[in-house]
């Protein structure tokens, strides 16, 4: 019989898993642990896993079902309904996005606009694309920008009538009734974050025809209510929110109903978490512990709930 | 003591100059009532502004305005009340008449800009006094009442004492108004060319400025005996003040972008507002409009000319017209200016652009707007005794 | 608005008495064993209690309003699940029991009223997927083109349903053009047995080598037909088949169920041969190289090749390169394939490596970008090769293994011909030694079992073979290989260059396969290959270390970019024979094969045996239009070489190839086209051309569209059928071969557009729709299949679901007889939130009673059945895709390194025979092999890819994406870019020595320019422009329409961008079709040299 060769393992100089990389896969936790065991003993899994990384064995002989036991959503939203049983003033909700994992695919600025059913000319997380370097040395950077929720949030004390305030979990919410409409929200907020209703729907002008399914069927998807605020909100006439500020919520009205939001459901690259930071086994308070996360704007002193890891 | 009387000899028949004010009003209610339209019937959708960019050709309007009324009756009552300018105080009811339809005219044209104008009162009803905005209105329904008052009594020339009392109380009233005028910009953090407490002094010098210009205006216009040399006196005095405060808030205003465009300032956003301004698309709206016709043209008359009637009309006119060239400039590049690099590409709709200038509906609305002051003004000039009248008659 | 109050939040803390700790017990039982769920009461009840509390905020979260089936946005498949509010579909979510969008997907088990408040994620076209249901534009009735205008003037007549089919099955003078035949006269042949009898001669006619004798046959199968002649396109062509195959069925998107339907209806109903789709325009090289290299030796020859490919089996891969694939914005797809990779390259330590002309979304993430010249991946694949040999970096161990039982002994699956014998004829390599010419076996005959004479291969030891076997050397000892033995292992030495005496004495020259591989990489050195690809040779050497450092957990990942060039069917051999130096087959981390479950229920023979459910099945045979079910030398239109238009042996669904064959009648003429989700003209490279053919009656007599809207080529159509949306139909969206679990996704319908026409076949109502055309021109023309017999005696086929229901019903069953391998039956929660989520639909669309007589009122067959519908699928559960190392789902056959069936295919250009084995070919050759050369002035290659925000020709109608990316642009380098004087967002024109105009001719009276928009950028390889798919339409609602005389007025949005496949070039030897990859079909899309100036 032939000579029998098993190929060189990976060679130690590219392939040693560094403590940051190792606490990295092990927060990002879909990856590293496996949940039950973290929620019912967060230390023995550590030290375990601290052993195998001293040991450097981290990652070998490991079978792939003990490496990642769930979707890193799942545990997130397992992490919510946990935070849920908590009285609102104790949760501080927020997002972390991880620019390494983010591929500007613009899924949950498009899940964003399908959940709240946002007109033409809102949107509540666009994501800004931007390319650096010099052929062939480029790079490119995709940052999606939420509401901030910022801690000290500059486009609520500017609000004349209180239509936009904090909530008890930390949450700047609209309220639509009360809103004027006057955008001076919109200039105070240093990241662009509130946009303004203009009462736009995708489908106005187009073709009512014999033979064609026309406006009158095709428009039922954007009449259809979003439930911001856990109200419903049918698109009719200049009937709030046309007219309004609106804003990103972090999806409030998912989230009391144990449901993450949906920028956070739906991102593929699984750049964005959110969670309870007051919980500190939380996935999000292991993340922004991290020495590589940052704050847009950050000498603004607005305090963004919303952390991005670079 | 020359009498300012009201001129009810005159009869109400028979074309005068001044029905040109209103059959021009008419005409541009008329032109301006389609735009009003379209914003009665779809809102803000028709209008140029949007969320990046979400105040513009109105708010700048507004602002304007609002100087020329408050920096007007500022003025007039300093140097009426405080000042005792007793030739000013003839055209009382003048300056009261105009300040309050220019007044009328700010607040339509900002209840424009609200999204939802049918919810104004909620301001009165669920007050944030941490908003700069809730002071401006409330500030501003003061102001209106006060003047409202003072118009009343002027015009039946009665309450003299009560008339000098709320004179004097519109004083610290409008100067705060003015002062909360600028501070809704000047308190924008995100905002760096707002954000400095000198705004709310530039508003109050241009306030004045514009002022001073105004009541040059009305009197190189209205006063009665343009030959007499309390006409003279008055006017050189005018043109003196709004001279020295156009120099003076110049010089100022200069001190304050060369800071910000030294090495860039230490913070680039700041400064590419201001490039945007001196160099940007319309930089001949700040170098032409406003250094040129609104400046260096009317100080030059105030200073060198002003023996000139005509030059002296046409300086103050030019530097009314072109002030609304400054509160442009302060409203919209700042805002065109992006906050994040790429956010207008990142999703787009007009209404998410960068891009603003103001369209055609916008400028509807300010023609309705101002087709109803001159409708109001002109009817006003020939049916309340408004305009001062010769005092041999 | 109504104001439902937001519960106070501090009160529901308060109500929920449960302490933490049990609550972080609980919570950790639902998400890593749902199954555990219902061992847990306690736990239903406070979930149950909890939700009660929180319910009214988002009111979409109960299950009863949502419906879980598969997207087809794009032809990934991902599993979703549609919130439905009061019938409207209200938002779409990523269906969590589906791997595509949760990893890993929750327990199959997990009850789905726990379900409602999980999701998975979807891309932006996933979440966009209601504009394409509730589209304006789309058509609900019947669109006839108006009598006496031309094809494509966009004049169109709403008709009956009747009506159309009436006039498309009885033709007549439809368009005051003069007659045109419908589908009755066309339907010639209709009986099976005769079709049955003509097929088995024609197969005699094909295979008689003689020129003489293959004459004799044809004239003795005229003698013998006579009576039914008139019924063959031409008796003196029998091979051509029946009239019947004038009827062609060309499909763009067609997915499995409707596929199976197709199949029905045009060959085993109408008996054509030709039902063709769109794979060559897709990755045909790429399925075909795949096919090749899975053709298995059944004893007498190579055959059962699937059309396939391999993907990585990402999630465990540790080292990756991607050649061509455009992995965060393409490919099958973001859902699926994006997460193992961000997750794996920041969490896990995978390392990447893009080779791509472009700077894609993947490749900003990447440990390297390789920007290679387009069409010379496989220099870089055989330079990386040539390393491996030279630096022995190859898994000897995987190779050596030469069949199944020493593949199996060395705990592998699979195993390849590697070291298998081959002669060399004239220094070149032909067939595979066998053992007899060899003399190390003697031909026996013996009596089988049945007592039936059969001959056996005995070797002198007295080992039997069945066929006479072939042959490797081991330790220098020739030895017989049986490559399916499990019990012979053969172990074989790798590289043999030798000569052997054979039998009669005589000295041959032999090599191992091997062998082969090793020489053709040594042709170049590193330097060359690198200076072919224009990248650095150092950049080999580190991709051929990098690859071979990571046992079988490193991979090679290639999709479009490498496959379609003409070259395109060895690139992608080059790259499946890398991974297989390595032996990453069947490998954690290495490359994986799509395995589904049974839809058809032939595995399990039942609980409904679909492909033998028919009451008389028609027998199509002949050759198809695209002349790939025979070789042209077995033809009887041979006629020397080249040939008219070229022969496809090795590919199937040549897309390219439908229009002009039409144009050009040959084979033969043909008189009706069906087109179904197919933009043939929009999604071609050189797509223009086929316009010629589309809009002239005389070529193409009668076209018939199923379509959702006026589209690019339906537009040319004489009838369009208004067909459901992805949202409202079913179908079986199978799986990809990177999902390493055994699947199936269920399309089921979601919802029903408020008015939507229902229409009468087989005196029942259902909807307009794709079947509805197809059970209704079955009923007029009483297709064997269909109708009250259709299925059997006594087996209607009058609805949809008779069909669809029961693959469902198969799919619950599994696929052991015993119904060992069923689904669990749905309780009655789960039927309660079946029928309540399904409340809105119309009686014809749903109706319970009904669909649970299909299943015969089997009441446990109907619970399963909800079980697999509530889901919208079935998935094998996280865990068991594995075995040990091994996939379980593994393809475990051989993989054909050298391939002895390819070396003996001729190629009908040239004449000479293909290459059995990974070589290198320059790219863009013309169909006769030469090189094109179009001068200087054309100086840029152009290339084309996938925004994540758009498909092809379907999404334009999806605005909420066009605010992301309104209008596509043409990416050009800032060094090309300063030298041309070119400025971002200049309008430029595009074009090209086969379109110099640069426009699309729409043969309707108006032009549409290529002229886009220019984005400069630093991320592409200068000298290489590329666009974005999905833009520049000019129907789907982009331009006017008239319909009953009044104008439909055009949607600005969708005219956005520009679409530049006119300026692909064409083969300058048809002249009239895309430049094509002879041996494995690919439509070439890569290698254009166009010019690029401001317009
Ligand atoms: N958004 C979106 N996703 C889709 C689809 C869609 O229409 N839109 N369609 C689905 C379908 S049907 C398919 S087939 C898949 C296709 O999936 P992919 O094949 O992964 O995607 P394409 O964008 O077609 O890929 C072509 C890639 O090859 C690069 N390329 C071009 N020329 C060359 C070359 O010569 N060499 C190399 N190495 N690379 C080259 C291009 O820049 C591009 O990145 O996508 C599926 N997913
Ligand atoms: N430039 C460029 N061209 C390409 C590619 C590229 O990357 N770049 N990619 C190629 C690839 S990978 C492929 S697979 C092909 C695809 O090419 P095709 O399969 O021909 O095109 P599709 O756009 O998928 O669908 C075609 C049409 O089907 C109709 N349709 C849409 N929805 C439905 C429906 O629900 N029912 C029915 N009956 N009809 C419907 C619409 O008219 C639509 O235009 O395009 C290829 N063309
Ligand atoms: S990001 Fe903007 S809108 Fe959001 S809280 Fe901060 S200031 Fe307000
Ligand atoms: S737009 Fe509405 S929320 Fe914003 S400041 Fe004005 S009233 Fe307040
Ligand atoms: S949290 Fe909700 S509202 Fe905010 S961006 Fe995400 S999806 Fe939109
Ligand atoms: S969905 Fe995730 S990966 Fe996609 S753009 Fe948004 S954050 Fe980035
Ligand atoms: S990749 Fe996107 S469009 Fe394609 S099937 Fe999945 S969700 Fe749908
Ligand atoms: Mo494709």
């Amino acid at each position: 019989m032939a000579e029998q060769e098993k190929l060189t393992p990976h060679s130690t100089a590219s392939g040693a898993v560094s403590r940051r990389n190792f606490l990295g896969a092990l927060a990002a936790a879909g990856a590293v642990a496996a949940f039950e065991q973290l929620a019912a003993n967060p230390q023995a899994v550590l030290a375990a896993y601290e052993e195998q990384i001293v040991q450097g064995t981290l990652g070998q002989g490991r079978s792939s079902a003990d490496l990642k036991a769930l979707d890193v959503l799942e545990r997130m939203r397992l992490e919510l309904l946990r935070a849920l049983q908590k009285p609102a003033s104790e949760r501080r909700w927020v997002m972390v996005i991880d620019l390494r994992k983010c591929i500007g695919c613009h899924a949950c600025t498009i899940g964003c606009v399908a959940e709240n059913k946002l007109p033409p000319g809102v949107v509540y997380r666009p994501v800004i694309e931007e390319e650096f370097g010099t052929y062939p040395n480029v790079a490119r950077r995709f940052i999606p920008r939420p509401c901030m929720q910022c801690e000290n949030p500059p486009c609520v004390p500017v609000c004349p009538v209180n239509a936009t305030y904090t909530n008890a979990e930390g949450i700047v919410e609209m309220d639509y009734e009360r809103c004027i409409g006057c955008r001076y929200c919109l200039t105070a907020c240093p990241y662009s974050a509130r946009v303004s209703d203009f009462g736009f729907t995708y489908t106005e002008e187009l073709p009512v025809i014999q033979g064609l399914l026309g406006t009158a069927t095709a428009d039922d998807y954007e009449r259809a209510p979003n439930f911001e605020y856990g109200k419903q909100y049918a698109r009719q006439g200049r009937a709030s929110p046309v007219g309004n500020a609106r804003k990103c919520h972090f999806c409030q009205h998912r989230i009391l109903e144990g449901v993450l939001p949906a920028c956070v459901t739906t991102c593929i690259g699984r750049a964005t978490f959110f969670g309870d930071a007051n919980d500190p086994e939380s996935l999000v308070a292991e993340l922004i512990a991290r020495p590589n996360v940052l704050r847009l704007r950050e000498e603004l002193g607005t305090e963004p709930r919303v952390y991005y890891l670079k | 003591m020359a009498q300012v009387v009201s001129e009810q000899k005159r009869p109400a028949a028979g074309f005068r100059l001044t029905d040109l004010i209103w059959i021009l009003g008419v005409v541009a209610l008329l032109i301006g009532a389609t735009g009003m339209l379209d914003r009665l019937r779809f809102g803000l959708a028709p209008a140029a502004i949007g969320s990046y960019v979400p105040w513009g050709l109105w708010v700048s309007f507004y602002d304007y305005l609002v100087w020329l009324e408050v920096g007007s009756l500022l003025l007039f009552s300093g140097l009426v009340y405080l000042a005792h300018n007793e030739s000013l105080a003839k055209i009382k009811p003048l300056v009261l008449f105009t300040g309050f339809v220019v007044l009328l005219m700010a607040l339509i044209l900002v209840a424009m800009d609200l999204g939802h104008f049918e919810r104004f009162w909620h301001v009165y009803v669920y007050a944030d006094f941490d908003s700069m905005i809730t002071w401006m209105v409330w500030l501003h329904t003061a102001y209106l009442i006060l003047l409202a008052a003072e118009l009343f009594l002027a015009l039946r020339g009665t309450g003299k004492g009560l008339l000098k009392v709320l004179g004097i109380v519109s004083l610290p009233l409008g100067l705060m108004l003015i002062l909360v005028s600028g501070s809704i910009f000047g308190v924008v953090a995100a905002r760096p060319l707002w954000n400095t407490s000198n705004l709310p002094l530039m508003f109050f010098i241009s306030a004045l400025a514009s002022g001073a210009s105004l009541l040059l205006l009305l009197v190189t216009v209205f006063w009665a005996d343009k030959q007499s040399e309390e006409y003279t006196r008055l006017t050189q005095r005018l043109a003196q003040i709004a001279g020295w405060l156009m120099l003076g808030g110049t010089f100022i205003a200069g001190v304050l972008a060369f800071t910000i465009l030294y090495q860039g300032g230490g913070n680039p956003q700041r400064a590419a507002a201001l490039q945007l301004i001196l160099a940007g698309p319309f930089w001949w709206s700040f170098w032409i409009v406003h250094i040129g016709l609104g400046v260096i043209v009317p100080v030059v008359i105030y200073f060198v000319f002003y023996k000139n009637r005509w030059l002296l009309m046409l300086g103050a006119a030019l530097s009314v017209i072109t002030f609304v060239a400054v509160t442009l400039n302060i409203v919209i590049p700042v805002l065109v200016t992006p906050e994040l690099e790429g956010l207008a590409e990142a999703y787009q709709h007009q209404k998410l652009s960068l891009d603003y200038v103001p369209n055609l509906n916008e400028w509807l609305v300010v023609t309705f707007v101002f087709g109803f002051g001159a409708l109001l003004y002109g009817l006003g000039l020939r049916f309340l005794p408004v305009l001062p009248k010769r005092a041999q008659e | 608005m109504s104001d439902k109050p937001l519960l106070p939040e501090p009160e529901r803390s308060e109500t929920c008495a449960l302490s933490r700790r049990d609550f972080l017990k609980l919570s950790a039982a639902t998400g890593g064993a749902a199954a555990l769920l219902g061992s847990l009461p306690a736990f239903d009840q406070l979930l149950a209690a909890q939700r009660q509390a929180l319910s009214g905020n988002s009111p979409l979260s109960a299950p009863e309003r949502q419906i879980y089936t598969v997207c087809l946005q794009c032809n990934t498949g991902c599993g979703i699940k549609v919130k439905i509010w009061e019938g409207i579909a209200s938002k779409i979510e990523g269906n969590p029991y589906s791997p595509w969008t949760l990893h890993p997907h929750l327990p199959y088990s997990t009850p789905v009223a726990e379900a409602g408040s999980i999701e998975g994620g979807l891309c932006p076209k996933g979440q966009a997927g209601l504009q394409t249901a509730y589209d304006p534009y789309r058509i609900v009735s019947v669109l006839k083109r108006r009598p006496g205008t031309k094809r494509g003037e966009g004049q169109w007549v709403t008709i009956s349903f009747e009506q159309a089919l009436d006039e498309i099955i009885n033709g007549g003078d439809l368009f005051g053009e003069g007659p045109v035949e419908g589908l009755k006269d066309v339907y010639a042949l209709r009986d099976a047995k005769v079709a049955k009898a003509m097929s088995d001669f024609v197969k005699r006619i094909v295979d008689e080598k003689d020129a003489e004798k293959k004459r004799a046959l044809v004239e003795e199968f005229k003698a013998t037909f006579a009576a039914d002649l008139d019924k063959l396109i031409d008796p003196d062509h029998p091979d051509l088949g029946p009239k019947n195959n004038q009827f062609a069925f060309i499909w763009g998107r067609l997915k499995n169920g409707r596929g199976d339907l197709v199949r029905r209806f045009v060959l085993s109903g109408l008996g054509s041969i030709n039902a063709n789709g769109h794979t060559t325009v897709c990755q045909g090289s790429l399925y075909f190289a795949g096919k090749a290299l899975s053709e298995q030796w059944d004893g007498s020859k190579f055959t059962g090749g699937q059309k396939f490919y391999w993907q990585a089996d990402l999630k465990n891969s540790r080292f990756v390169i991607f050649i061509g694939a455009n992995m965060f914005e393409a490919n099958y797809g973001p859902p699926l394939r994006v997460t193992p990779i961000t997750e794996g390259a920041v969490d896990r330590g995978l390392r990447y490596v893009v080779v791509d002309p472009r700077f894609s979304k993947v490749a900003s993430k990447a440990w390297k970008w390789i920007p290679i010249k387009p069409g010379e991946d496989s220099a870089l694949g055989l330079g990386m090769m040539r390393w491996m040999f030279e630096n022995d970096r190859i898994n000897k161990r995987f190779l050596s293994a030469a069949n199944k039982a020493a593949a199996n002994a060395i705990g592998e699956a699979s195993w390849t011909d590697a070291v298998w014998l081959v002669h060399i004829k004239n220094g070149k390599p032909d067939k595979l030694v066998r053992a007899l010419e060899l003399g190390l076996v003697t031909r026996q005959t013996e009596q089988d079992k049945d007592g039936k004479e059969v001959t056996v291969y005995v070797t002198e030891d007295g080992v039997k073979f069945k066929f006479d076997p072939f042959v490797a050397l081991v330790d220098g000892k020739p030895t017989p290989v049986d490559p399916n033995s499990t019990e012979l292992p053969v172990y074989g030495d790798l590289f043999v260059d030798t000569t052997l005496q054979n039998a009669k004495g005589e000295t041959i020259t032999v090599k191992s396969g091997l062998q082969i591989i090793r020489e053709s990489a040594f042709e170049k050195t590193i330097e060359e290959y690198a200076a072919i690809a224009d990248i650095q040779p150092s950049d080999i050497i580190e991709l051929a270390r990098e690859f071979t450092s990571y046992g079988t957990q490193a991979v090679i990942d290639i999709h479009r970019g490498a496959s379609q060039h003409t070259n395109g069917f060895y690139t992608s051999f080059i790259f499946f024979t890398l991974n297989a130096l390595i032996g990453n087959f069947d490998h954690k981390g290495g490359l994986s094969k799509p395995t589904t479950y049974d839809r058809l229920g032939s595995r399990a023979k039942g609980p409904f045996d679909l492909a033998k459910m028919n009451n008389g099945a028609n027998v199509p045979f002949g050759l198809d239009i695209l002349r790939t079910t025979i070789s042209y030398e077995k033809s009887t239109i041979f006629n020397g070489y080249p040939a008219k238009r070229p022969w496809f042996p090795l590919a199937t669904d040549v897309y390219q190839e439908d229009l002009p064959s039409i144009g050009d009648a040959y084979p033969y003429p043909v008189k009706i086209a069906m087109f179904y989700m197919s933009a043939i003209n929009y999604a071609l490279p050189a797509g223009h051309t086929t316009i010629e053919v589309l809009a002239d009656p005389k070529k193409l007599p009668l076209i018939i569209a199923s379509d959702i809207f006026v589209g690019e080529t339906s537009m040319y159509a004489d009838y369009i059928f208004p067909d459901l949306s992805y949202l409202e139909r079913w179908e079986f969206h199978g799986t990809h071969p990177s999902v390493t679990y055994k699947v199936e996704n269920v399309r089921n319908p979601a919802i029903s557009l408020p008015g939507w026409p229902m229409v009468k076949v087989y005196g029942q109502e259902i909807p307009l729709s794709f079947e509805a055309l197809v059970l209704g021109i079955a009923e007029r023309l009483n297709l064997p299949g269909f109708g009250p017999n259709g299925l059997g005696e006594g087996v209607p086929f009058i609805y949809p679901e008779d069909y669809y229901l029961r693959m469902v019903a198969n799919l619950a069953f599994g696929e052991k007889e015993d119904g060992s391998n069923s689904v669990p039956e749905a309780d009655d929660r789960e039927v309660e939130i079946f029928l309540k989520a399904r409340a809105h639909l119309p009686k014809q669309v749903f109706d319970p009673v009904r669909w649970k007589a299909i299943l015969g009122n089997d009441e446990k067959l109907w619970r399963q059945t909800i079980y697999v519908l509530n889901r919208g699928g079935r998935w094998q559960d996280e865990g068991k895709d594995y075995k040990g190392d091994l996939l379980s789902n593994a393809y475990a056959k051989q993989i054909n390194l050298y391939q002895e069936k390819t070396a003996k295919t001729i190629n009908s250009m040239t004449g000479e025979p293909f290459a059995g084995y990974p070589r290198y070919y320059p790219p863009h050759l013309s169909s006769t092999g030469k090189p094109i050369e179009d001068g200087d002035e054309y100086a840029f290659t152009l290339i084309t890819y996938k925004e994540i925000t758009m498909t092809k020709a379907r999404t334009i109608s999806n605005y909420w994406l066009l605010a992301v990316m309104p209008e596509n642009t043409l990416l050009m380098n800032v060094a090309d870019a300063q030298r041309l004087g070119l400025r971002n967002g200049d309008l430029v024109r595009i074009s090209s020595a086969s379109n110099p105009r640069g426009v699309w001719d729409l043969r309707n009276g108006s032009e549409v320019p290529m002229v886009g928009r220019l984005k400069v950028v630093q991320g592409i390889r200068p000298g290489v422009v590329a666009f974005g798919l999905g833009w520049g339409h000019w129907a789907s609602g982009a331009r006017d329409i008239v319909i009953d005389g009044q104008t439909v007025k055009g949607d600005v949005r969708r005219l956005a961008g520009f679409h530049a496949n006119a300026a692909m070039r064409t083969d300058p030897v048809l002249q009239d079709v895309t430049l094509t990859d002879i041996a494995g079909g690919s439509a070439v899309f890569y290698s254009t040299k166009v010019k690029v100036e401001k317009a």
